[in-house]
């Protein structure tokens, strides 16, 4: 096959930990999101307003850490190359 | 158009094979009896509660200690909401220069259109007011047809049956929770020795109730008092301390009456005696019965707290010779949360609420009854307050109560829980409480724009 017809995509394999983590966070991201939804159905706007807040908060960590991630990632995966290249 | 009318042979087997299919469901096997019919967590138990979330524990005795023998039955007319006993504790003269204040404010209020102090804010109580005492009694409207009258035999099942038709048919008529306790030597000392309107309640042994100008009289055989909640609005009680927040409270006294009434037409109609509250907090100390038949536990409000309500509720008393199940007091941590969270007192305008570490037997003022360890109230300040500043019930303590938040947000029912599993998180849970700005009072203003349901209250907190 064409390696021109096909993408790939490549998954960076991370510890079971690390998998945990991001799934804690995603939780701790929906317990954050309902309870800024459902305060303002309980017409609790200022409570509602400090849970977007720390809902937004965590996104904003998350993303943060992704990114740092991502980055060393990269930084690894194109070191590998230069490698793969010299060898 | 004749060949549509004829069945083709394959459309004529389709129609014979549903029709066989629908004749043979009736043999198919059916759910056994009608109590398998819902395994969907929704359906009472055998005598008609609805599932408490886990952390509601039954306990043997309730959360505070009480001592029967140093408990007397009860003048009702002793508590400062009755104007003789008001006039003799703070005077006459001042209790004059309370209405005179009380009615100027009114009316100065009306004319600055005062936000929670509108004359359509005090139309809408007032409506609520004039129900509130209508057509209740203490035997009932009478107006159902007896088993007697139908010529057939009263009503019978085990008591547990009993329990859960009369919870069943309170519910459905509007209350919110129900619950049932036994009058023993001790608990018939929480029926009033007089109601507020000064008729002797007495014990006698006839076989039916009977009421004269003088007293009021429960058979022996009336050995059951039924102790129900009635929910308030927990988003009008926000605006708190007005007369928008207070309307709720004579609303529910109102609602209180309709389920009153309706219960002991119920119980007249099953050939079973129903004795009612005369006028509202007639008959006994709802409270202590609330407590004991697990609808909640005392606070430092000095009144019930209900797990699934908070104190956002009226308790109303009756007494029936319908035998029933009975309940027993929980365990919620309430009374242990108390201890430490201390908001009601903090924000309490009238300084009334005790800000005591550990609940006393010494009572505060010749309004509460002793044998009880309890954070007592100074009703005198309070129903001061009432007159010379509120101009309303003045309910702040409610609305900022903790336990007052709805169960919408997931944060809430946890919260209840670790309170009730982790008591050493009380501090922090309070701390909490205060930085999502709850208790905070709500704008009046706002109220006549809320969507809110029926009586603005939802018959689900867990929804």
């Amino acid at each position: 096959m064409d390696e021109n017809n096909y993408h790939i995509i490549k998954i960076y394999k991370r510890s079971w930990l690390e998998w945990l983590a991001w799934l804690l966070w995603f939780l701790m991201e929906v317990f954050w999101a309902q309870n800024a939804i459902a305060s303002y159905r309980e017409y609790h706007a200022r409570a509602g307003l400090t849970f977007w807040a720390i809902f937004v908060l965590i996104l904003l960590a998350g993303a943060i850490v992704f990114v740092m991630r991502r980055i060393k990632i990269m930084h690894l995966l194109h070191e590998q190359e230069i490698d793969n290249e010299k060898h | 158009m004749a060949d549509k009318s004829v069945l083709s042979r394959r459309d004529f087997l389709k129609v014979m094979g549903a029709a066989g299919f629908s004749a043979s469901l009736p043999l198919l096997p059916q759910p056994k009896g009608s109590k398998d019919i819902s395994k969907t967590g929704q359906e009472l138990d055998s005598a008609g509660w609805a599932p408490r979330p886990f952390w509601v524990k039954k306990a043997s005795e309730p959360t505070i200690e009480i001592d029967w023998e140093k408990i007397q039955r009860f003048d009702a007319r002793s508590t400062v909401l009755n104007s003789d006993n008001f006039a003799n504790l703070v005077g006459e003269e001042r209790v004059k220069l309370l209405a005179s204040t009380k009615a100027d404010n009114e009316q100065k209020r009306i004319l600055a259109n005062m936000p929670g102090y509108t004359l359509k804010d005090y139309a809408l109580h007032a409506a609520s007011l004039s129900q509130i005492n209508k057509g209740r009694s203490f035997l009932g409207l009478r107006q159902t047809a007896t088993p007697q009258d139908r010529g057939v035999p009263d009503w019978s099942g085990s008591q547990d049956e009993a329990a859960r038709i009369l919870r069943v048919a309170m519910r459905h008529f509007g209350a919110a929770n129900v619950g049932f306790v036994e009058l023993n030597e001790n608990t018939r000392k929480l029926i009033y020795s007089f109601d507020p309107d000064g008729k002797e309640l007495v014990f006698e042994d006839v076989p039916q109730a009977y009421e004269t100008d003088e007293k009021r009289a429960i058979p022996l055989s009336a050995k059951w008092a039924i102790v129900y909640a009635v929910q308030m609005s927990g988003e009008t009680i926000r605006s708190a301390p007005t007369i928008t927040a207070t309307q709720t409270e004579t609303l529910s006294y109102h609602r209180g009456k309709v389920i009153q009434n309706s219960t002991q037409e119920f119980l007249r109609g099953l050939g079973y005696q129903c004795l009612g509250q005369s006028s509202p907090n007639a008959l006994g100390i709802t409270p202590a019965f609330g407590v004991l038949a697990g609808l909640g536990e005392l606070s430092r409000l000095n009144r019930v707290i209900t797990p699934e309500f908070g104190p956002i509720v009226r308790l109303f008393l009756m007494i029936t010779d319908l035998p029933v199940t009975t309940d027993q007091p929980i365990d919620a941590g309430i009374m242990r949360f108390c201890r430490t969270c201390k908001k009601c007192a903090e924000v309490c305008p009238a300084s009334a609420l005790s800000y005591a570490d550990e609940p006393t037997w010494q009572v505060k003022g010749s309004w509460n009854n002793p044998g009880h360890k309890a954070y007592y109230e100074d009703s005198v300040k309070c129903y001061t307050y009432w007159q010379e500043q509120a101009g309303s019930e003045c309910s702040i303590c409610f609305s900022v109560c903790p336990f007052s938040n709805k169960d919408k947000a997931w944060v809430h029912p946890l919260a209840k829980a670790t309170i009730s599993l982790l008591p050493v998180t009380d501090g922090f849970l309070r701390t909490m409480d205060d930085a999502f700005s709850y208790g905070a009072q709500e704008d009046p203003t706002n109220w006549w724009y809320l969507n809110l349901p029926e009586y603005g209250v939802d018959s689900d907190p867990f929804s």
